[in-house]
């Protein structure tokens, strides 16, 4: 048996690639040897931390989400002006580096392949609400500190996360009407106008 | 035992199901969408969308008046016996000899309709044909590859949109029931929305996977975005929301659209068909204000 911290350091190395294959390549084509060769291990090694192909897809998911909200720790452990915390957050959600692009990609699959399997849209449910949670408390806290007008911190927030969602796929799809630097105006736009 | 009562209910769920499919099929050889059919007897496409998905029951009155306008016996959607549609109104039932547009037309919603239901690659050229009882020579016949399918179903769909779109704002009295208007039309409230958001849920994704899919796309979104772009424009010499960004306001509403479809598709218990209408009424504001009676 591995130590802990080698099964850890592992399973993160096998979702981080499974991110990357699905990414690339989407679900649809995703094979354990290719997850094996990016994350460079066996498929013996992959089997023996997921069960299943289920499994790995199921656990690369979290993964993108948990790793996506390390990205924003930093942001979020800042404190203070609530508002430029916002814009700070809303702003990183912008695909403008690999990275960022990958993580989304992540998403958009994420969502279709949740329009039939019922274990994914729970998945879903539960990323989404945690995710939605931040944004309102941001919203609340910003609403306290007297910097966006007083008003329904909930409606706020699902304006706000739609907005993003909508936004980067397009910046995805590569729309002639929607750059980075649009979406980013779009949302400033947004924010500006329930400032205090 | 306890089988009577566990019996009689699932007996009785059976024969809801029954009567829910029975209906479906009657609605189909109406030939009007379910959304038309619900304007047509009085009844709310999500009701009645319910209903058919066997959610929700149909009710005395609704039933009568289900007969009535697609002119079948109310004991026939009760039971399966009596007047129910006439055979080849909904163009399954003759096979063979369809006029190739006829036939064209019938593929290209059955491939819609399965790709929006099954996912675009768990579908293959025999389930098309099924569908439509035809040969799946035929169906390669109209559509060479599955790629072009896709692409025929999304201008299905984009034209269905627009075609509504037309409808709803040919009797609008003012701008700003256009808008609220076109809200309407593009929210999943009935089977036949679910199915097109679903192919639009999967054409972004096969676009953001090739590249080459992409221009398609583009085009689809550059026509919806002007409609938004055209309406607020409107709205703008009209004296409403005169100072505000058209532009920042076409994408706040159209990515709002988007992004609260997605969530309403894979169900988030957070997001409804209602909470979407009611966020996007107010996604205007504060410029253009869509809440009150009239325009």
């Amino acid at each position: 048996m591995p130590r802990p911290s080698v099964e850890a350091e592992r399973k993160d190395q096998i979702q981080r690639a499974t991110c990357e294959v699905i990414a690339a390549t989407g679900i649809r084509d995703l094979r354990m040897t290719d997850v094996a060769r990016q994350a460079g291990v066996s498929a013996g090694t992959i089997h023996y931390y997921f069960d299943s192909k289920q499994a790995l897809i199921h656990a690369a998911f979290e993964y993108n989400f948990r790793h996506s909200m390390q990205r924003r720790k930093d942001i979020l452990a800042t404190g203070g002006n609530a508002l430029a915390l916002l814009e700070r957050v809303v702003e990183s959600y912008a695909p403008a580096d690999a990275e960022s692009v990958s993580a989304w990609r992540v998403w958009a699959e994420l969502w279709v392949h949740g329009l039939r399997e019922p274990e994914l849209r729970e998945l879903n449910e539960a990323i989404y609400g945690e995710w939605r949670e931040i944004v309102v408390r941001l919203v609340r806290d910003a609403q306290d500190q007297g910097l966006l007008v007083a008003g329904d911190a909930v409606q706020v927030a699902n304006t706000i996360v739609s907005m993003i969602d909508g936004l980067a796929i397009q910046v995805l799809l590569g729309s002639q009407d929607m750059t980075l630097a649009r979406m980013r105006e779009t949302c400033r736009a947004y924010l500006r106008g329930l400032a205090a | 035992m306890t089988g009577t009562m566990t019996n009689t209910v699932s007996e009785d769920a059976e024969e809801a199901a029954a009567v829910a499919a029975r209906v479906r099929d009657v609605v189909r050889s109406t030939g009007t969408s379910q959304r038309e059919f619900a304007d047509r007897i009085g009844m709310d496409p999500t009701a009645l969308s319910k209903a058919l998905r066997g959610t929700r029951r149909l009710r005395d009155g609704e039933i009568a008046a289900i007969a009535r306008t697609a002119k079948v016996s109310q004991r026939y959607l009760r039971t399966g016996v009596g007047r129910g549609p006439t055979p080849g109104d909904n163009g399954r039932t003759r096979a063979d000899a369809l006029d190739p547009d006829v036939r064209r037309a019938q593929i290209l919603d059955a491939t819609a309709r399965l790709i929006a239901r099954k996912g675009f690659h768990n579908v293959r050229v025999a389930d098309i044909a099924a569908e439509c009882g035809t040969s799946t020579g035929t169906v390669h016949y109209h559509f060479p590859a599955k790629d072009e399918a896709l692409r025929a179903a999304l201008g299905h769909y984009a034209d269905r949109f627009h075609r509504q779109l037309d409808k709803a704002f040919a009797t609008a009295d003012s701008t700003l029931e256009k808008l609220r208007r076109l809200i309407e039309v593009q929210l999943p409230a009935t089977d036949e929305d679910i199915d097109e958001w679903s192919i639009w849920m999967q054409a972004w994704n096969e676009a953001i996977l090739e590249p080459a899919q992409r221009p398609g796309q583009r085009v689809i979104y550059t026509r919806w975005r002007q409609v938004v772009v055209d309406l607020i424009r409107a709205c703008q010499r009209e004296g409403i929301g005169a100072g505000a960004d058209t532009e920042a306001l076409a994408d706040r509403f159209t990515s709002m659209v988007d992004g609260l479809a997605i969530q309403v598709l894979v169900q988030t218990t957070e997001m409804s068909v209602a909470r979407m209408r009611d966020l996007l009424l107010d996604a205007f504001e504060p410029h253009i204000s869509l809440r009150g009676a009239t325009g």
